[in-house]
């Protein structure tokens, strides 16, 4: 059979895939006025450039988060989602409270428009397009990563690590803290014992679902640098400069 | 075109009685204040007669842009002059909601501190959706404020079976934690 990939829509149906055929039709769009409708001049009917679409109501990847809740991830729970209220408003900070103070923390990051970076306690990520860094460790606190949710429509997803700041010591486990939501009254937190004994170990990660961000527990170790972390978890475009 | 000081509220169906709808637009000038331009947020929160949010999902912001009955819809990209819009259908809009507050606060960032008294020029508007025609508009309020980094900015709420359009002008130095909290919007 020969099959044009740039073009999937001819693609012959698939009736082995039962879920297919029962997947729900698209909702229908708002109808988006073209450019020869627009007419500025006064007494005219307004043109909307764009609408918004509906907002289904949504029950969430492993629950939510009150407020105010802390929320423990764990076997049990390893994901939560936040509303879209909670992923677009003020900052989500997260924070190590562990044992050692040499623990800090980094990120890698994929954005919309499929680029990506990296940020760790000596780089500071700046997203492109914009001038205003996506994710910044927080001034004087290596132990602490902020995610400005201002510019959340620009994430696709997030890995955040842990990594100590000499070279070949091992993450000695503790506790990772996310919280402020915009007024710091919930929180969500995955503890990680430092059985692995790893240099580093990847935390959580985070994916922007339709604007609303999943939380997941990683809590993987990783024998290697931050360039091996982000290869394992698909950010193999990451630029990396800070192992 | 009049210009209304805060507090000051317009009888929107009476006075345009074919009314449908309104564009609530807001325009705020930054100066060179480049960052606090990209961190300003408009956000319109859908409340019950007790004047608290229906839900969360009954505010719309960037993230947001529609509640769930698709009365209020904010756009992507504002016409005209203004920094952001909204459109209000008043047949659409739930029996339940009583009024419709307009507000603005800073995203504020770990360790930043700005403030809405930065801003040169903020102006509420209400235009006619159906010929674009701006049917009244706030005084400047950025002369009212200085650290306060959020404002409920206007009202359109619910009068003798009509619609009427009020300017609040009520600023919060906790920002969108205390407009938060003031309107019942869970965070």
């Amino acid at each position: 059979m020969n099959l044009d990939h740039t073009r999937p829509e001819l693609a012959p149906l698939r009736h082995d895939l039962t879920f297919l055929r029962r997947r729900a039709a698209r909702p229908t769009r708002v109808p988006v006025p073209s450019a020869t409708e627009l007419d500025l001049s006064t007494g005219a009917p307004r043109a909307t450039k764009q609408q918004a679409l509906p907002s289904p109501r949504r029950t969430g990847q492993g629950g939510r988060v009150g407020s105010p809740e802390r929320v423990l991830l764990c076997p049990s729970r390893p994901t939560v989602t936040l509303t879209r209220v909670q992923s677009g408003v003020g900052s989500l900070v997260f924070a190590v409270r562990g044992p050692a103070a040499t623990q800090h923390l980094g990120c890698a990051y994929a954005l919309v428009n499929r680029r990506s970076g990296t940020l760790s306690s000596n780089a500071p990520a700046k997203p492109d397009g914009t001038g205003w860094p996506l994710a910044t460790i927080l001034p004087g606190q290596r132990r602490a990563l902020a995610l400005d949710l201002r510019q959340v429509g620009q994430l696709s997803r997030m890995i955040l690590f842990g990594h100590t700041a000499a070279r070949n010591a091992a993450w000695s486990g503790g506790s990772i803290v996310a919280s402020q939501f915009g007024n710091g009254r919930s929180s969500i937190e995955l503890r990680v014992d430092g059985a692995g004994a790893a240099p580093l170990m990847v935390l959580l990660s985070l994916f922007n679902v339709d604007g609303e961000l999943v939380v997941r527990a990683e809590a993987e170790p990783i024998d290697g640098t931050g360039a091996d972390a982000c290869r394992a978890y698909g950010f193999d475009h990451a630029g990396w400069d800070a192992d | 075109m009049s210009v209304m000081k805060r507090g000051a509220n317009a009888n929107l169906t009476r006075e345009i009685p074919g009314l449908k709808g309104l564009v609530l637009g807001v325009r705020w000038s930054t100066g060179a204040e480049k960052g606090l331009a990209d961190n300003l947020v408009l956000a319109t929160i859908l409340c019950s007669a007790d004047g608290k949010a229906l839900s969360e999902e009954h505010f719309v912001f960037f993230n947001q842009l529609s509640e769930p009955s698709m009365s209020v819809r904010q756009l992507t990209e504002a016409l005209d002059d203004d920094a952001e819009q909204v459109e209000v259908e008043f047949a659409a809009v739930p029996a339940e909601v009583s009024r419709i507050v307009v507000a603005i606060y800073i995203n504020q960032a770990p360790g930043t501190a700005r403030g809405l008294g930065q801003l040169r020029d903020l102006v509420v508007r209400v235009l006619d959706p159906a010929n674009n025609r701006e049917l009244v508009r706030s005084e400047n309020m950025a002369t009212a404020v200085s650290g306060e980094s959020a404002m409920a900015l206007g009202e359109v709420y619910r009068h003798s079976n009509g619609w009427k359009f009020r300017v609040i002008g009520e600023s919060y130095r906790t920002g969108i934690v205390g407009l938060a909290e003031d309107y019942g919007v869970p965070m």
